[in-house]
């Protein structure tokens, strides 16, 4: 081939643009720390860092979802742990009024206390956690039980978040699985003095008890309990009266009550340790997706600059180079 | 013979070493011109005469001056212009559109429907709570203007292409106008014998070269030395004639007429067909496809909705705005489309139609992009056909070969945006009277993971994967395209200059040779004028 001054001079114009696109591209490398800067650059790298993205955001959006339920679980098991206490507390009034060696005075206080718990009661079953009330179920926008006589409002629906790609988890208990009388046994006691007591549960989960004489036919007293709270405030009226078959026949309610509460706590419980697994697992997968993400498109900050330092070196023997070439030609030995 | 005939001698010699060196200046002056093919004057004897039985020399003659040129690499140089002119345009305007869909340090369409989807999700806690819905309204009008962005962008990119489209055809005809009047001179000046105009020649070549890069074209010598040009085999110059190349769009395609005939589809290289692929990439492929992702995802996102119930117990309206307004083209003398609408939301597949009349008054109605036939049938006037979700009432007498472009996506991006307004109308509750159902909710995020028809049984998140992908697959091979044609391109190039271009040094020979003989010829004259003077002398 015949080398003439338009080849040399091509060639290294060429040498050096190409030099000094290596240098850009590394450069790109450094200043964004990444080596995929655009979907040509690797295009199957590219996809797999935005499917990690995706992963990644979705885990952190799980995450937030499982704090949210993490609190309002939490919120639910205090309500539901002050509610047992109270019942504990019920319980230990309730046998105090019942002993017959009790007179009315201290029968009095007994159902001054069981006034005040009911409307304890009624304040849990009323309890909001951000503005929701935690215990209506989807009609979270209403009380469960706007007053003390009234049957549950709220409904059974369960809220459902998303806790990871394919599991939900229900944050809610709804007020009628502790509040109310469903599948209160339908039975009847007989007393030490021969009178009968019937219970009944309704349609609306409220309790219908019959207090009958010892013929077991004549009705002495029909009771309509509308839920549990309504039961202790009615328990205290009864001591109050100082009534104590009425109290004898509402003292029934406490255990069936009790134990759905503790049932509710087990419940809770068992969730909230779900969770805090939950966590960590998204806690791992969070690494292990940030690790790939990484490994994908973070740049060897080393390996690019030693690069750069190639490229340098070389671009500086070009210019060195190019330069010794085009200083002289043979016009300058023309005198 | 006289003592004058030396001077006649020295005179050539002079006469022939000056044109020498006019040659090597003029090729010293053109060392830096690319298209210049160095040029070598060829020296002849003079014709002899006789004295007695011999011959005596009569001194040296300029037989002409050639360049150094081969025609073998000048028309590979010529068609490898053509395809690096298609190579380079290609690689243009991917990477354009790759920027538009590059997400690597940025956040555009994928994180907008991330954030979408995570204001959905932040809901699902607490579907009641106003201000997380005024967020998921707000992240659905920045999902709706980065859909409207996108478009944007790449309409841009459209409009661009659609300029240079322009001034690629003035360049055509201006290149077609100069090459004329070239040939025109060239004619007239190579009439006589047989020398060549090189410098006219040369500057031919490079214009021949210049439109090769924009357009395919084909070229030959006429008897009369000047060049025929075609393009899509029509001239575009033929020895001083020269033909204008037109451009018209046709629903956003342009189309090329040259000499009268339409030469659309035989333009396959140069920069103007790969601007015009170009443009058929952005429509049928990426706008079609971002279209399709925007209208396929929000009608399904609204079908969910709708079955949901509002916080004032309401069922769900349109959360997005749905399809309405039908883009359609009519290509036929008597019918009219007279009535279009959607018939079924769920059954919408999101694409592009030709309703096709054919013989004997039936009709095909094929999907614009795999040319299958969704339904056909036989025509009656008011009658309408249904497909795809779409009813179309066509009007009037149609004739064989009557067409009707029908669109769902053309213009859906324009009419885009987020319906609601009030908070208490997303529908995220699949009861009435039940604040904290999420159950609609859940439904509506589930569309993160489902498959959809309309997106080709793809979800949402990869639908945009595959179309982000595929550009950036394109944008590569192009790179890799554009660097071996450059290669190429510059190996012949590499040739050609090896075989045309100047060296200074050898010019710098040259240019002592040529003047050491001109000092000799002078000498030669300065002898015989010595000679002569001491004949005078002798007077």
């Amino acid at each position: 081939m015949r080398i003439n001054s338009q080849i040399l001079y091509k060639q290294i114009v060429e040498s050096i643009a190409q030099k000094n696109w290596e240098i850009y591209t590394a450069h790109e490398k450094l200043s964004t720390s990444k080596k995929i800067n655009r979907p040509s650059d690797d295009t199957t790298s590219y996809i797999k860092a935005t499917n990690y993205k995706v992963k990644l955001n979705s885990i952190a959006q799980f995450k937030k979802n499982v704090d949210y339920a993490e609190g309002s679980l939490k919120f639910v098991e205090t309500q539901v742990n002050d509610l047992n206490d109270t019942f504990d507390r019920v319980d230990e009034l309730t046998t105090l009024g019942l002993n017959a060696t009790e007179d009315s005075v201290s029968r009095n206080a007994v159902a001054e206390e069981l006034k005040n718990i009911s409307y304890f009661m009624l304040g849990i079953a009323n309890s909001k956690y951000e503005g929701n009330y935690v215990f209506s179920g989807l009609k979270s926008d209403q009380k469960s039980f706007p007053s003390i006589t009234s049957t549950y409002n709220g409904d059974s629906g369960q809220i459902n978040i998303p806790i990871d790609e394919v599991s939900f988890m229900g944050i809610n208990f709804t007020g009628d699985k502790l509040f109310t009388f469903n599948g209160f046994p339908n039975e009847s006691l007989t007393t030490p003095d021969n009178k009968h007591i019937y219970y009944a549960t309704q349609t609306d989960n409220s309790l219908k008890i019959e207090i009958r004489d010892t013929d077991n036919t004549t009705v002495l007293k029909t009771i309509n309990v509308a839920n549990v709270m309504d039961g202790v405030y009615k328990l205290s009226e009864a001591f109050k009266k100082n009534d104590t078959l009425e109290a004898r026949a509402l003292s029934e309610i406490i255990p069936f009550s009790k134990n759905k509460a503790i049932i509710a706590q087990t419940e809770v419980g068992a969730k909230l340790s779900r969770l805090e697994k939950q966590q960590e697992t998204m806690e791992e997968s969070d690494a292990i997706y940030k690790k790939l993400l990484s490994n994908v498109q973070d740049t060897d900050i080393t390996v690019v600059a030693t690069e750069i330092a190639n490229i340098q070196a070389s671009l500086e023997a070009l210019r060195l180079s190019s330069a010794k070439i085009f200083s002289q030609s043979l016009l300058d030995f023309l005198r | 013979m006289s003592i004058l005939s030396i001077f006649d001698i020295g005179k050539t010699a002079l006469l022939a070493n000056q044109t020498a060196i006019s040659v090597t200046s003029h090729n010293i002056s053109n060392v830096n011109n690319p298209d210049y093919s160095r040029q070598e004057v060829i020296l002849g004897v003079k014709t002899p005469i006789k004295i007695k039985d011999s011959f005596l020399g009569r001194g040296v003659s300029v037989d002409g001056i050639k360049r150094s040129y081969d025609k073998f690499l000048t028309d590979m140089l010529v068609n490898q212009e053509n395809t690096l002119g298609k190579s380079s345009i290609l690689k243009d305007i991917t990477s354009q559109i790759e920027e538009v869909f590059n997400e690597a340090n940025r956040e555009g369409l994928n994180g907008a429907i991330t954030k979408f989807f995570n204001a959905l999700e932040d809901l699902s806690v607490n579907p009641s709570d106003t201000s997380k819905r005024i967020v998921l309204i707000n992240e659905g009008n920045s999902l709706v203007s980065q859909f409207k962005i996108t478009e944007k962008s790449l309409e841009d990119i459209k409009s661009t292409i659609h300029l240079e489209i322009n001034d690629v055809v003035k360049k055509v005809n201006s290149i077609g106008k100069e090459l004329t009047e070239l040939n025109k001179k060239i004619a007239q000046l190579e009439a006589w014998g047989n020398a060549q105009v090189n410098d006219l020649r040369d500057k031919r070549d490079a214009l021949l070269k210049e439109l090769s890069g924009i357009v395919n074209v084909t070229s030959y010598e006429n008897s009369d030395k000047s060049l025929v040009v075609m393009i899509g085999m029509r001239n575009l110059v033929n020895g001083g004639v020269f033909n204008e190349l037109s451009m018209e769009q046709i629903s956003d395609t342009p189309r090329f007429k040259l000499d009268g005939i339409d030469i659309s589809e035989r333009i396959t290289g140069g920069k103007l067909s790969g601007l015009v692929d170009s443009l058929g990439l952005i429509n049928n492929e990426v706008l079609y496809k971002l279209r399709k992702l925007a209208a396929g995802f929000s009608n399904e996102f609204n079908i969910i909705h709708k079955t949901g119930y509002d916080l004032n117990s309401n069922l769900g309206k349109d959360f997005f705005t749905s399809l309405s307004d039908i883009h359609y083209e009519e290509y036929s003398q008597n019918a009219a489309i007279s009535f279009i609408s959607v018939n079924n939301f769920s059954n919408l597949k999101f694409d592009e139609y030709y309703i096709n009349i054919k013989a004997g008054n039936t009709y095909d109605v094929v999907n614009k992009y795999n040319n299958q036939i969704i339904t056909s049938g036989n025509y009656i006037s008011g009658s309408p056909i249904v497909f795809d979700g779409i009813s179309v009432t066509i009007s009037g007498a149609v004739s064989e070969g009557d067409s009707f472009f029908i669109s769902p996506l053309k213009t859906f991006l324009k009419d885009f945006g987020v319906k609601i307004t009030d908070p208490k109308e997303v529908a995220l509750a699949s009861l009435p009277n039940s604040s904290s159902d999420n159950t609609n909710l859940l439904a509506l995020l589930n569309l993160k993971n489902k498959t959809l028809g309309s997106l080709n049984n793809q979800n949402v998140y990869e639908f945009y994967n595959t179309l982000a992908s595929k550009i950036g697959v394109l944008s590569t091979s192009a790179d890799a395209n554009l660097k071996f044609d450059q290669n190429l391109y510059n190996e012949i190039s590499n040739k050609k200059i090896a075989a045309q271009g100047v060296n200074l040094d050898e010019e710098a020979v040259n240019l002592i040779r040529y003047q050491r003989s001109f000092e000799a010829a002078a000498k030669v004259i300065q002898v015989a004028n010595e000679l002569y003077d001491t004949l005078v002398k002798l007077l």
